[in-house]
């Protein structure tokens, strides 16, 4: 029996819920101002000169009747102290917010400050650990003999546990703080240091024609059909030959178009220095781990021109891995020179974009599978946001690759997905009409490739 | 910085996920024995076989095969998983597989298996017989 995915974020995540709670706010300020406003106005009667007048004549009626309006004003449940308590409600609520947001924020930093400071204290506990694990090989010569005999499945080991893959990478800089040279220089430095290691030159593109492939003939139709697009290329590019995308100009009934760009991951994992051609390479990985645009981005960019899309026209970007996270970072450039595009929609499947800050007006959908160690490169999660939903699903296969699969594993769980109630998911499947309700569909591959930026 | 330092040292570890330049040609020597098989026949038009073990692509083969006008895709994608399962490629678990007619691209068969799923496994067993490696 499979876990059940389990989906955080979107229309029914945290984030929604801080939005609901300012909504409230806002509406308990309006009441607040409304019931103070008339209670204001009531209270103009008690001095109105008709009263006034009138209360020469019958001075008890005119009593009694100014007695009740004031008690129904300034009495404990009138309308002034309903001003208050709605006005004091606004106030907790929005405390309440700033709360939660703020305690998130902490956690997610004091989990990167355990991670780190373990890394710190590593080279100390080291020898004691080493010390303990040869006593344990004298006492107990059976068991050693044991795992050199049946040595564990590594990548069992790591796709059982996963989390083990934000520890080392959360740990490794407190461990490797302890070398000369290291300590200092923030990501931002780290990315230019990184752009001289592996230089990204430029990008030229060239369009390699219509697909005809029944895979993507018909126009998507839930996010299995995006996926399937995307499996569809990643399981066509080849490493050490050129990156290709798919560019699918969705038209609708009226004429309008819609674009959804699939990018495959990381093809080529190349040593640093050297030129390379190929542009999914593991250059591209940490341009944008280093939060660059990448010089892929941009021949995206290019290739979505050649594909006949405008700056207004709607624009999804789904990837996988590297795919996703050069998604995500587009997604962040849009809007300028860099990525002109309306990117409405990013899916990913197996990336790590925790940490790419994503603009509120694009929605995005995560897929990550439970037993994939690669999400976790970037030891943190995907923010809990009312744009963003990640859908956790437990697809164990055994091995890190087919853990990490568009095939086996990002498939079968965005096909089942198509069929999924959950409030953020059919919010995402709405707000993602345009794509999904497109009379034809044409699949434009385009070939990108890197050369040498002129010197 | 150091998180990317880290990173890299990951990166190192995954690309080992994947085959060696000498696997990946003794494989395509593989594929391209399955492309030849599978055009020599009337109904097959053209066939390309992509045959990947990479960390983004494990374990996996992606077959397009067109087909002449009037053919049936059906039995050639049979065909098609009969050639992958009975070969040597491995590991092989992810296959994708299109046929289509090149004339009209109306009549196709698209197939997705992972031939690690159980029931999958054990129908391709029953009427293919045990994959020739492991």
């Amino acid at each position: 029996m499979p876990e059940p995915a389990t989906i955080s974020g979107g229309a029914g995540g945290v984030d929604a819920d801080y939005d609901d709670m300012f909504t409230l706010a806002d509406s308990s300020d309006d009441l607040a101002l409304t019931l103070g406003r008339i209670s204001g106005e009531c209270h103009l009667v008690v001095g109105d000169p008709d009263l006034l007048a009138s209360a020469a004549l019958a001075p008890a009626s005119a009593a009694r009747f100014t007695g009740a309006l004031l008690a129904a004003l300034d009495g404990p449940d009138g309308l002034t102290a309903q001003a208050a308590v709605f006005g004091t409600r606004a106030l907790s609520l929005r405390a309440a917010v700033a709360t939660y947001e703020a305690t998130d924020r902490v956690q997610a930093a004091l989990i990167d400050a355990v991670r780190f400071t373990a890394g710190l204290a590593a080279p100390v506990a080291l020898p004691g650990v080493v010390a303990g694990a040869g006593l344990f090989a004298v006492t107990h010569p059976g068991a050693v003999a044991a795992l050199v005999k049946d040595p564990p499945d590594i990548q069992r080991l790591l796709t059982d546990h996963p989390g083990t893959v934000d520890t080392v990478v959360g740990a490794g800089p407190g461990l490797i703080s302890w070398l000369p040279g290291v300590g200092i220089t923030g990501v931002p430095g780290a990315a230019d240091l990184i752009a001289n290691l592996y230089p990204d030159g430029r990008h030229t593109v060239t369009d390699a024609g219509v697909d005809p492939d029944p895979r993507t003939a018909r126009p998507p139709a839930g996010i299995g059909d995006l996926v399937d697009g995307l499996d569809h290329r990643n399981s066509a590019v080849k490493g050490g030959e050129p990156d290709r995308i798919d560019v699918r100009v969705i038209t609708a009934t009226d004429g309008s178009r819609s674009y959804v760009v699939d990018i495959p991951g990381t093809k080529d994992w190349n040593g640093p220095l050297g030129h390379n051609p190929e542009l999914n390479d593991l250059g591209t990985n940490l341009h944008v781990l280093g939060g660059d645009v990448s010089t892929r981005e941009l021949a995206i960019a290019d290739a979505l021109r050649r594909a006949g899309a405008g700056s207004t026209d709607p624009v999804m970007l789904i990837g996988h891995s590297q795919g996703g996270m050069v998604a995500a970072q587009a997604a962040h450039d849009h809007g300028s020179a860099a990525f002109d595009f309306n990117v409405t929609h990013v899916v990913t499947a197996g990336s790590p974009v925790g940490r790419i800050d994503v603009p509120g007006d694009v929605q995005v959908l995560s897929l990550e599978n439970r037993h994939d160690i690669v999400p976790h490169l970037d030891a943190a999660d995907n923010p809990d946001r009312a744009n963003w939903t990640t859908v956790t699903f437990a697809n164990q296969h055994g091995t890190i690759g087919d853990d990490h699969s568009t095939t086996v594993s990002y498939l079968p769980a965005a096909r089942e997905l198509d069929g999924s109630t959950d409030p953020s998911i059919t919010a995402f499947r709405e707000s993602a009409a345009n794509y999904l309700t497109g009379a034809t569909v044409e699949n434009r591959v385009y070939e990108l490739t890197r050369v040498e930026a002129a010197r | 910085m150091r998180r990317l330092i880290v990173v890299l040292v990951l990166a190192v570890f995954l690309a080992a996920c994947g085959d060696s330049p000498g696997e990946q040609q003794h494989n395509d020597v593989i594929t391209d024995a399955m492309s030849s098989a599978l055009t020599a026949r009337d109904d097959v038009v053209d066939a390309e076989i992509v045959y990947q073990n990479n960390l983004d692509a494990s374990a996996s083969a992606a077959v397009k095969v067109t087909v002449a006008e009037g053919a049936d895709p059906r039995p050639v994608a049979d065909e098609v998983v009969r050639l992958l399962w009975t070969s040597t490629l491995t590991p092989l678990n992810g296959v994708s597989v299109s046929v289509w007619d090149v004339t009209d691209n109306k009549r196709s068969d698209v197939r997705i298996m992972s031939f690690k799923d159980a029931a999958t496994r054990s129908d391709l067993e029953a009427e293919l017989g045990p994959r020739p490696v492991t």
